[in-house]
């Protein structure tokens, strides 16, 4: 009688585990996808980036900050990803809220960071988006709609992760 | 010999069940009463400062204290001037986390509005300081820069936030008001898909002025 109560405790405890788990590198998926507000922002080696020069591609945008903790906890799981979605041509770009080159560029040698960040320096950017707390992240389809958000971090190359946003690629692109 | 007569449904039942966990498989079926929200008080090993976790459904939000000295640093860091920094510092700032711990496509979102808890201390009630005070306040008085202020509005939780059951989480600080020290009871209130939830906290308190000795906070 004792053993099967344990059994059926830990059955229930790893069930429980389980489903705790799988909703942690998920996104959310936006209802009839409204259109992403378009931006012009700088990127650290001076070049220029419009929202609408990625139209026809797949684009991951992440509000972040250097002093913001989820922010420098999923960064190095955005790098790996990034390595691994740029050959498909799905772009990401990380859009630093409120902070100068002077405070992001020595944060990058400890928490590096392989794909463009933008500046948005006086916040006007992230004004525009739904962006409530940072982190948070779009997925934008090749039409320039917001797909799929993520509030708060993520373990950007989970594989389940990872399958939503090249599903998004597959379906989108002709 | 006698002979034992049963319910066709309770053959079934027996053919089924071995007779000695039937017990066990009936509490599955006795219908429970919706649990008391769960309220844990931890107290850092390392700094003495203590930690408020609320667990209810999909909800997990904590509330943990943050000294009067790291809220000025790291505002006095940001652009602030002294006499701001210290009066944000001052008023019962936490650092809180957010979370929908639920499972997708069972849990409901939760949405929370911080406009609508209850700080209850000294007698009276008011919801907490919201950013929005704060920055409508420094917009007036050209106190804080705006450079400080976006540091100050993306430092501090939001006011208003749906969080969904797919990982959805947010850190930020949040001021309740009293002063250093004072303690204080707390109505969270938040929402579950369309239902209302509510939770009183007891007997918070705001941190002190310095980091507690840590033989005071040991038992």
């Amino acid at each position: 009688m004792i053993r099967t109560v344990v059994l059926l405790t830990l059955l229930l405890a790893g069930l429980s585990a389980a489903a705790s788990q799988t909703g942690t590198h998920l996104l959310t998926p936006i209802p009839d996808r409204p259109a992403a507000p378009g931006f012009e922002l700088r990127d650290m080696d001076g070049g220029t980036h419009r929202l609408s020069d990625y139209r026809g591609r797949v684009v991951i945008v992440n509000f972040w900050a250097t002093w913001c903790p989820p922010c420098r906890r999923e960064l190095p799981s955005m790098n790996r990803a990034w390595a691994k979605l740029n050959d498909d041509g799905i772009a990401m770009l990380a859009v630093n809220v409120g902070e100068t080159e002077d405070v992001i560029f020595p944060f990058t040698a400890d928490y590096p960071i392989d794909f463009p960040v933008l500046l948005d320096e006086d916040g006007s950017v992230t004004e525009r988006w739904p962006v409530r707390g940072i982190p948070t992240t779009f997925v934008i389809d090749p039409e320039g709609r917001i797909a799929y958000r993520a509030i708060g971090g993520r373990e950007w190359d989970d594989p389940q992760l990872l399958a939503a946003v090249r599903a998004l690629h597959r379906t989108d692109t002709p | 010999m006698i002979e034992r007569h049963y319910p066709a449904a309770t053959r079934v039942m027996r053919a089924i069940v071995p007779l000695r966990i039937l017990p066990i498989c009936l509490l599955f079926l006795v219908p429970t009463p919706p649990a008391l929200p769960e309220v844990q008080r931890q107290t850092d090993a390392q700094t003495g400062l203590l930690r408020w976790t609320l667990r209810e459904g999909p909800l997990r939000f904590d509330l943990v204290q943050r000294l009067p000295d790291q809220t000025r640093a790291f505002f006095l860091a940001r652009g602030f001037p002294k006499a701001e920094a210290d009066r944000l510092a001052e008023a019962c700032v936490f650092q809180a986390i957010g979370r929908n711990t639920g499972t997708p496509g069972q849990a409901p979102a939760v949405h929370i509005d911080l406009g609508q808890w209850r700080v209850r201390a000294g007698g009276s009630e008011a919801p907490p300081l919201l950013k929005e005070q704060w920055l409508d306040d420094w917009g007036r008085s050209g106190a804080v820069s705006p450079p400080a202020r976006l540091a100050f509005r993306w430092a501090t939780f939001p006011s208003v936030q749906t969080f969904e059951p797919r990982g959805d989480y947010n850190w930020g600080m949040i001021s309740f008001g009293p002063p250093p020290g004072a303690s204080f009871d707390l109505e969270m209130v938040w929402h579950e898909g369309a239902q209302r939830r509510s939770a009183w906290i007891e007997g918070l308190q705001c941190p002190p002025e310095a980091a507690p000795r840590l033989e005071e906070t040991r038992p």
